[in-house]
């Protein structure tokens, strides 16, 4: 009997300080909210069991600091991503204008061969808020995502748990759905491995 | 990068009576404070950022006024629990907080555990105290029964003893500042800070509206740290109007940083110990001599200490190594250039100094060594957690052995919430300072390190630019690679070596062929 590897999903949470990644990854996982999350630090990751159409797979979800500085540490865990998530905050202009800078730096840091192809999901979060203070129409964003390669957009409320659940079921499939196509594919990364020492260096003596 | 070490004795009459006069001149303020106080008039809100109003200048000299006295209302109290007995267990026992005003439970400490090691710990802190009181008056420094000293011995073997077995939280704040030299940055910064306040009173750019959206998400597990609600009205808590002060006023100071995140753990954390210019000091001196280039706008300095901690694990716990170390080539320092995907958890490490990563009162006593001991510190207590996980770090690596996915995710999560169990601090302190082999790191062991690191890290990215400069940037070098190594198997022959426009035009050649 052959022990068949089981599918790892590897998702990055992707958006400007404060939207809301941290909450929505704990409100997909644990089910649960609270004020009392800290501002992230490099990365956090939370792994999800899931069965998807009766295939067993984990979901690593990898939630990242929104301060643009941070990106300069990203590069090494971008790779190897099976979707991306894309987070604004919809009582954040600014946030949603920067939804393309993400998409591109996540596409050039993590070295996606079939950018065109590339799942990505878009997610307006913080719906929960009074209408007044909203300040990102549904139809503007909708058309933004049009724009950028149709990408699925969901809104959702971390704090109520509106859609998260939703949104993050076609985060797995698209997910799902890129890590079998890329089986099939033939995966040769890195193939030089830079000595920039040459052997004279050593080591430090540390 | 790290300013010269030295530990000369400064000139501390001076200085002392200098910073002393500063702290009383806060009480000066008392008319302007009654004036504030008698207004009734509901504290301007900075509850919501972008609906802020401009205040005109007596307007804010008003609130800043108001908020110091407030402010130093909640630290009286926060020092009031501090000071209090630690053997007069009960207050902390029945209480769901700490002395410090920070939650005793969590998601990793349940409040049982809290209880237990607390009240063992808080015997041991009063012996250790009764010690400090010892060691002060051997070397003839008086301390007032609720006071604090302003002094402390001159360093020595016996000292740093002490300060590894913890500083008693009481003192924390003045020794701190008093090992961190803050008395000579007082002294030769008179009156910046508050002309600092006075410049970024209404400031708004892109870091203070950095600034704002961390100040609630800083310390909400602490008490103080959170807003009042008194008969209906919110108002925002004095401690994170001092907060928001002390990290503006840093961006101005340190365009190269402006805000970081992190620094408002840092410099919230400062605050429960330190008035507010010391902490502003202390957290100038800790971007600028403890953690140099850390939270720089690039973060390269985080890179580096990475780095260095990589080299760190690979020469004292080499079985942790080869479990993190993703490069395949064991004799190569690629890892220095590409830090492995573990390395995200220890981020926080450095740039929060262990905030949030460890539990608070362990923190406290990692920051006591930090401040004594420069940065070394921060290195040996990471490889002290290291040295505390490898058995377990090991047992998964067994168990999962068949599949790396799965394994480095859950060494990744190990690492990640290991640590905030650590409520031992003294366990932890001992492993680290007597039993490993890394207690005698040096800190110029950790400069070399560092040097080494940063070398070999500009070689790398001027590598990268002159690859680019010879007409082909990464990627069309890695297609040219793939085809030409895959077809003409010559993956060995292509290590290490250096790319230039002859091989451009050689890999060209080749691929055409096979095409």
């Amino acid at each position: 009997m052959s022990t068949r590897k089981k599918t790892i999903l590897k998702v990055i949470i992707l958006g400007d300080s404060g939207v809301g990644k941290t909450s929505l990854m704990q409100q997909f996982i644990n089910g649960k909210f609270s004020q009392q999350y800290k501002a992230t630090i490099g990365a956090d990751f939370l792994p999800k069991d899931l069965v998807i159409d009766d295939k067993q797979v984990t979901m690593q979800i990898w939630d990242t600091a929104g301060q643009e500085r941070f990106q300069s540490l990203g590069v090494a865990f971008y790779r190897g991503s099976d979707c991306c998530v894309l987070v604004y905050d919809v009582t954040n202009t600014k946030s949603f204008e920067n939804l393309q800078s993400w998409k591109d730096e996540f596409l050039i840091q993590a070295n996606i061969k079939d950018p065109d192809n590339f799942p990505f999901v878009v997610i307006g979060n913080k719906i929960d808020v009074e209408e007044n203070k909203r300040l990102v129409s549904s139809k503007k964003a909708q058309s933004l995502c049009a724009s950028m390669g149709n990408l699925p957009y969901f809104e959702t409320s971390a704090k109520e748990a509106v859609n998260v659940e939703q949104a993050f079921d076609v985060v797995a499939r698209n997910a799902l759905q890129q890590e079998e196509s890329l089986e099939f594919s033939d995966d040769y990364t890195d193939a030089v491995n830079i000595h920039v020492d040459g052997d004279s260096y050593g080591s430090c003596g540390c | 990068m790290d300013t010269e070490v030295s530990f000369s004795t400064p000139n501390l009459v001076e200085e002392h009576s200098d910073a002393l006069a500063r702290h009383n001149s806060d009480g000066g303020y008392s008319l302007i404070d009654y004036y504030a106080e008698n207004r009734r008039e509901e504290p301007f809100t900075l509850v919501n950022p972008p609906h802020r109003k401009t205040l005109t200048r007596t307007e804010s000299i008003q609130s800043l006024k108001k908020s110091r006295t407030s402010l130093e209302r909640v630290q009286s109290k926060i020092g009031e629990s501090i000071h209090q007995e630690p053997n007069r267990l009960n207050a902390i026992l029945a209480s769901d907080r700490d002395r410090y005003g920070f939650r005793k439970s969590n998601h990793y400490v349940k409040i049982e555990d809290y209880d237990e090691w607390w009240t063992r710990y808080s015997q041991y802190l009063s012996r250790r105290k009764k010690k400090w009181e010892k060691l002060m008056a051997k070397n003839g420094l008086l301390v007032a029964k609720k006071g604090s000293p302003t002094r402390f011995p001159a360093r020595s073997e016996e000292l740093r003893r002490y300060v590894r077995k913890g500083i008693p939280a009481e003192w924390r704040g003045d020794a701190w500042f008093y090992f961190a030299k803050g008395y000579d940055k007082l002294k030769d910064n008179k009156g910046v800070y508050d002309k600092l306040v006075d410049e970024t009173m209404n400031l708004i750019n892109e870091n203070t509206e950095a600034i704002e959206k961390d100040l609630h998400r800083t310390f909400p597990e602490n008490v103080h740290f959170n807003d009042i609600t008194r008969n209906g009205v919110t108002e925002e808590s004095p401690l994170l109007q001092t907060l928001r002060r002390v990290l503006k006023c840093f961006s101005k100071y340190r365009p190269s940083i402006g805000y970081c995140q992190s620094l408002n753990f840092i410099a919230g954390l400062l605050l429960v110990f330190l008035d507010e210019e010391r902490a502003f000091w202390m957290l100038v001196i800790v971007t600028e001599r403890y953690l140099p280039g850390i939270h720089e706008f690039n973060l390269e300095g985080v890179n580096v200490h990475q780095g260095v901690l990589m080299l760190c694990l690979r020469q004292y716990l080499p079985n942790v190594w080869a479990l993190i170390n993703e490069s395949s080539h064991s004799n190569n320092n690629s890892f220095l250039y590409e830090l492995p995907t573990l390395s995200f958890c220890t981020t926080s490490w450095f740039m929060s100094i262990f905030v949030g990563v460890l539990p608070i009162e362990t923190t406290l006593r990692v920051w006591d060594c930090l401040f004594y001991e420069e940065s070394k510190a921060i290195f040996q207590v990471s490889l002290t957690i290291f040295k505390l996980l490898e058995p377990q770090m090991l047992d998964l690596s067994h168990k999962r052995s068949e599949d790396d996915g799965i394994l480095s995710a859950e060494l990744f999560q190990m690492i990640q919430n290991a640590p905030k169990r650590l409520l031992d601090a003294n366990a932890l302190m001992e492993e680290c300072f007597r039993f490993s082999s890394f207690s005698k790191l040096s800190q110029e062991e950790i400069l070399n390190c560092k040097k080494y690191v940063i070398e070999s890290r500009s070689r790398y990215n001027e590598l990268i630019k002159r690859r680019s400069a010879v007409g082909m940037d990464e990627q069309e070098r890695k297609e040219l690679m793939r085809t030409a190594v895959l077809l003409e198997n010559k993956q060995i022959g292509l290590k290490s070596m250096n790319w230039n426009g002859r091989l451009n035009s050689r890999m060209r050649r080749i691929q055409q062929r096979i095409r």
